[in-house]
């Protein structure tokens, strides 16, 4: 006889009785049904990087994007079949020819991705309305061509953690609207009615954003063209220790945090990675077309590291096609 | 939870997560199952969620944290699976959780018949207070972790899912002793 009367203790121990009765759960179907989807369902890399729209990309760069993704293609299918364990033919089979390929070589180059000569180096590609050249003075800098960016100490953490450090170049065309949303995690809802389109505008919609705070805006000159300077933080009150950087913008729409976007795209241009982030914007008006220079870091991110970003944004020069 | 082998699979390594799998799948029904009170839909947010591990593991920031943060998952999907379905309305019949009742000449099956559908009139958040603590022994700090809550809602939650369980299973036998009283 059980009587619910006498305490919680009762119902407790009713509870976890009729929670532990083996109820006959079998997941191996599931599983088999998980692992047969893993192969095609590919992994979200932990990285800085937010994935930004290209408005200027125009079919032929589109077709020369595509034609170096298959030129990587080949040279890694190349690798992989003439690798010594790659050889899936078995013990007596013979090894699988290299195939040559016979276009030009695929960017990036691998001496991007073992780290930047000292020297120039042209952050911006082909396609953009500016050409970003910066002056990489120290070793370990790295290339990310597909963000017209640089890098180093990537640890493929996110803020607050990580302890690398990135500059972005980002140029539009003269003309581009901005839309500087009045609040970054609620950006969808906050698209102004008007979107900036010089430095002055856009950093001044930047210093009034909802759910941060940033610096008053300050005259800048770079590479001889002058700007608007600012620094963007994302609050530590998005922090969720060990959680995935979704989870920690769960409430925001589409759970990004992001500044702001290019008039007529439906997502930000620019979102954010992690809480504590910080970003110091360089906006300058390169002969009307827009150019933002951002650099971006975290709390874990050693002074020094920050210093010299800095340096190296501020070494910027710009050239017009 | 082996290191190693979460280190593995955030690297994308197929069979470390393979094993993985292995390792939590049964657990992960069995949770969902609890919290869902049905099978179909327990194993669809296992399936959901052990996807959504696979996705996601790389931004794990610490391997040391994969045991809460994949229940986190399997906590999301559950509710994604809940509301999918409505099957949940609230049907709670409140009686005074002072008034004395006392079951008389119960068996244990009727006291799991009693749970069960006690369990299913409470909601989502109260099930997954109680099952994260009464079925998988998480302290509470641990539940707090899990459902994204502070320790105090969850002390809550679990405080009041009690008070309604006891208050439910109590309407729920009320006629039976009527019944004996007569």
């Amino acid at each position: 006889m059980t009587d619910f009367n006498a305490s919680d203790k009762d119902v407790n121990r009713a509870i976890r009785s009729w929670l532990r009765e083996d109820r006959h759960e079998d997941a191996s179907r599931v599983a088999g049904a998980v692992l047969d989807q893993v192969e095609t369902i590919p992994q979200r890399r932990a990285t800085w990087w937010p994935a930004r729209r290209t408005p200027i990309m125009n079919k032929i760069v589109g077709f020369g994007l595509a034609a170096a993704a298959v030129v990587v293609v080949l040279i890694v299918g190349a690798q992989l079949f003439a690798s010594p364990t790659g050889n899936v033919g078995g013990p007596g089979a013979e090894p699988t020819p290299t195939p040559e390929p016979s276009v030009a070589e695929p960017t990036p180059t691998p001496s991007d991705w073992t780290g930047l000569p000292q020297g120039p180096f042209v952050m911006t590609g082909s396609d953009d309305p500016v050409q970003v050249t910066v002056d990489i003075a120290s070793s370990g800098w790295v290339a990310l061509r597909e963000f017209d960016a640089v890098s180093k100490d990537d640890d493929g953490l996110d803020p607050p953690e990580t302890v690398g450090a990135a500059l972005l170049a980002w140029a539009w065309p003269a003309g581009t609207g901005f839309n500087v949303y009045g609040d970054p995690c609620h950006w969808s809802t906050t698209i102004p009615e008007t979107p900036a389109t010089t430095p002055d505008e856009i950093a001044a919609a930047l210093a009034a954003q909802a759910s941060r705070d940033a610096t008053a805006p300050v005259d800048v000159v770079v590479g001889g063209y002058a700007g608007k300077a600012i620094t963007l933080h994302v609050p530590m009150s998005y922090e969720v220790p060990g959680a995935a950087r979704e989870e920690e913008f769960a409430d925001c729409d589409q759970s990004i945090f992001g500044s702001y976007g290019v008039e007529g795209d439906t997502e930000p241009s620019r979102n954010h990675q992690g809480p504590g982030q910080i970003d110091e914007l360089w906006i300058l008006d390169v002969d009307g077309a827009i150019v933002i220079l951002d650099a971006m870091h975290g709390p874990a991110v050693p002074p020094d590291l920050v210093e010299e970003m800095r340096t190296l944004a501020e070494s910027a020069t710009f050239e017009l096609p | 939870m082996d290191i190693d082998l979460v280190t593995r699979a955030q690297r994308g390594d197929q069979e470390a997560f393979a094993d993985l799998v292995y390792a939590v799948a049964d657990r992960f029904l069995a949770v969902s199952h609890r919290i869902l009170s049905d099978i179909d839909l327990a194993e669809d947010a296992t399936q959901q969620a052990l996807l959504s591990v696979w996705q996601t593991l790389p931004q794990l920031r610490d391997p040391a944290r994969f045991e809460a943060w994949s229940y986190r998952l399997l906590v999301r999907a559950c509710y994604a699976e809940g509301r999918k379905s409505r099957r949940w309305a609230p049907n709670l019949r409140l009686l005074s959780v002072d008034e004395p009742m006392v079951v008389d000449g119960t068996s244990a099956v009727v006291d799991r018949d009693q749970l069960e559908r006690a369990f299913r009139r409470l909601s989502m958040n109260h099930r997954t207070v109680v099952v994260l603590h009464h079925y998988l022994d998480l302290p509470l700090d641990r539940v707090a972790d899990i459902v994204g809550a502070p320790l105090g809602t969850v002390g809550s939650r679990l405080h009041y899912a009690t008070r309604q369980l006891r208050t439910a299973l109590i309407a729920d036998a009320q006629p039976a002793a009527r019944e004996v009283a007569q």
